[in-house]
């Protein structure tokens, strides 16, 4: 039997291509080191013979084919090789999606409205309500331009997260059900907006009223705005979730004051 | 670069193929992720649609009412305690739920072939149903278009001579929906014409809160229920407010 009629019979058995072309490649290289191991130690043996020797030593084909059929299971290889096109189509797919799709307030995964946050709080209450885990994550005082159309305010800001990343809370489901609490004691429902606007002075704030501020995959914030009146550092705003759901209550002070430009 | 590369495929030439294969699982599951992630999430129902909606807006989950396709998209209509909740184009509405009864709801974010009006905490045993609506209005044609009212003048009550009646009936049957709703289909003609934009008008709560002088039109439906045997069960209405 030839060199390549014994290849080929010992790994006919091997059914995932790439596996058999590997394990051919091995049994060539032991044949070609066993036949110039024979030449080393025979140095007058032709190399004819010492390749028929050597061929001869790797024992019979059909017994080995046997072997490496048991030790080589296509279905891993061929699961591999699926995975490896599966991998590639959905990079492929996500590639187009993405030219194809706008990114917006809802779909994207991590970002930021205008509206900046400050006075961050470190290890505060927390609280749940439903699915969802809140606790406020920002709270200041900010002292605006005295430009005669903006207010200092008290912000706040909540966080609602989820570990089901498809579920943030919706926006609406804050603005509705949310009222702050400030330092007097006056409620401030959430589902309403008091704005001082100057369009000539390119001026936009929000006195009273909520605003989306941050997002990432687990969660959603909000900044809620209360009038600032009357505030001594240390002063506690209270954060109250009404719904169907159930009621929480979230209480930080106010003890940062920072000068907003 | 080149260096980067030659170390990855090394590094990788090491691991057995099952921990390869389960590595290129878990990044296509990643990135499928990523995929369902632009378009916002979607869900396979329209139902599992509306309860998620339900959850993120931290309410509880409703009586089904009905769950119905209108203009290419899904309707989900379900009873909350004090309220009709409705999901239509992926958001949320609500219209008020009677205190004692069947109660009609008006639903079209959108109108291009019907409106739709639904039926629901219909009578026990309501086999079918039968809808009348009548609208009518004052109208008068302007240079760049034409104004309507419930009452002849308008807001200003000015140029009464002017003013035009306008009147149209409409007598639908009802089609029973398997969550317990009924559902009138109300056919929308000419998309230009005056009487589709005042079919869009049943779908804001506050035509049906205005004094005639503010609103576009008047309005009365009235949905009757009947049993297997044809006897009538019940009847409820939706009217704009009489002066």
């Amino acid at each position: 039997m030839d060199r390549t009629s014994w290849l080929d019979t010992a790994v006919s058995g091997i059914r995932f291509g790439p596996d058999r072309k590997a394990v051919r490649a091995e049994l060539e290289g032991h044949i070609e080191d066993k036949t110039a191991d024979l030449q080393r130690i025979f140095p007058d043996i032709p190399e004819g013979e010492a390749r028929e020797r050597a061929l001869a030593g790797m024992g019979d084909p059909e017994e080995l084919k046997i072997s490496l059929a048991k030790v080589h299971r296509p279905w891993l290889g061929w699961l591999w090789t699926a995975s490896r096109w599966a991998l590639w189509v959905t990079l492929l797919a996500l590639n187009l999606v993405a030219l194809g799709t706008r990114t917006d307030y809802d779909n994207s995964l991590r970002g930021r409205s205008g509206t900046e946050v400050y006075g961050p709080v470190r290890d505060g209450e927390q609280a749940k309500l439903g699915q969802y885990t809140f606790r406020i994550t920002a709270a200041a005082y900010l002292d605006v331009p005295e430009d005669g159309v903006q207010e200092d305010t008290l912000q706040l800001v909540l966080r609602a997260s989820s570990p089901r990343f498809w579920e943030r809370l919706s926006w609406d489901g804050f603005y509705d059900s949310l009222t702050a609490v400030g330092p007097d004691g006056t409620r401030y429902p959430m589902d309403r907006q008091d704005v001082r606007m100057d369009e000539s002075k390119g001026i936009y704030q929000v006195y009273t009223g909520a605003v989306g501020c941050r997002w990432g995959i687990f969660w959603r914030e909000v900044a809620v705005h209360l009038p600032a009146e009357g505030w001594q550092p240390g002063d506690q705003v209270t954060l109250e979730l009404e719904s169907p759901a159930g009621r929480i209550s979230l209480s930080a002070p106010v003890t940062e004051k920072v000068e907003v430009p | 670069m080149k260096k980067w590369w030659k170390k990855l495929e090394r590094a990788l030439e090491r691991i057995s193929r099952g921990k390869k294969l389960a590595v290129n699982l878990a990044l296509c599951a990643f990135l499928l992720v990523l995929i369902w992630s632009r378009f916002g999430y979607p869900l396979p129902t329209a139902e599992l649609e509306f309860r998620r909606m339900e959850r993120t807006h931290l309410l509880p989950a409703s009586e089904l009412q009905g769950v119905f396709r209108r203009e290419n998209e899904w309707v989900v209509v379900g009873l909350q305690e004090d309220s009709v909740l409705f999901s239509e184009d992926r958001s949320l509405d609500r219209w008020p739920r009677s205190v004692a009864g069947p109660a009609l709801v008006p639903i079209g974010r959108f109108v291009w072939t019907e409106l739709s009006v639904i039926a629901v905490d219909v009578p026990q045993g309501t086999a079918s149903a039968r809808l009348d609506l009548s609208m009518d209005c004052w109208y008068y044609l302007r240079g760049d278009g034409w104004s309507a009212s419930g009452e002849r003048g308008g807001s200003l009550g000015e140029n009464m001579d002017d003013w035009k009646p306008w009147a149209k009936d409409f007598h639908i049957e009802g089609e029973p929906l398997k969550e317990g709703g009924i559902l009138f289909r109300v056919p929308v003609g000419d998309r230009e014409s005056m009487e589709y934009e005042l079919l869009r008008l049943l779908t804001k709560q506050n035509t049906y809160q205005q004094s005639a002088k503010q609103r576009g039109l008047n309005c009365h439906m009235e949905a009757v229920f009947y049993g297997q045997d044809g006897r009538e069960l019940g009847r409820t209405a939706l009217s704009t407010l009489e002066e």
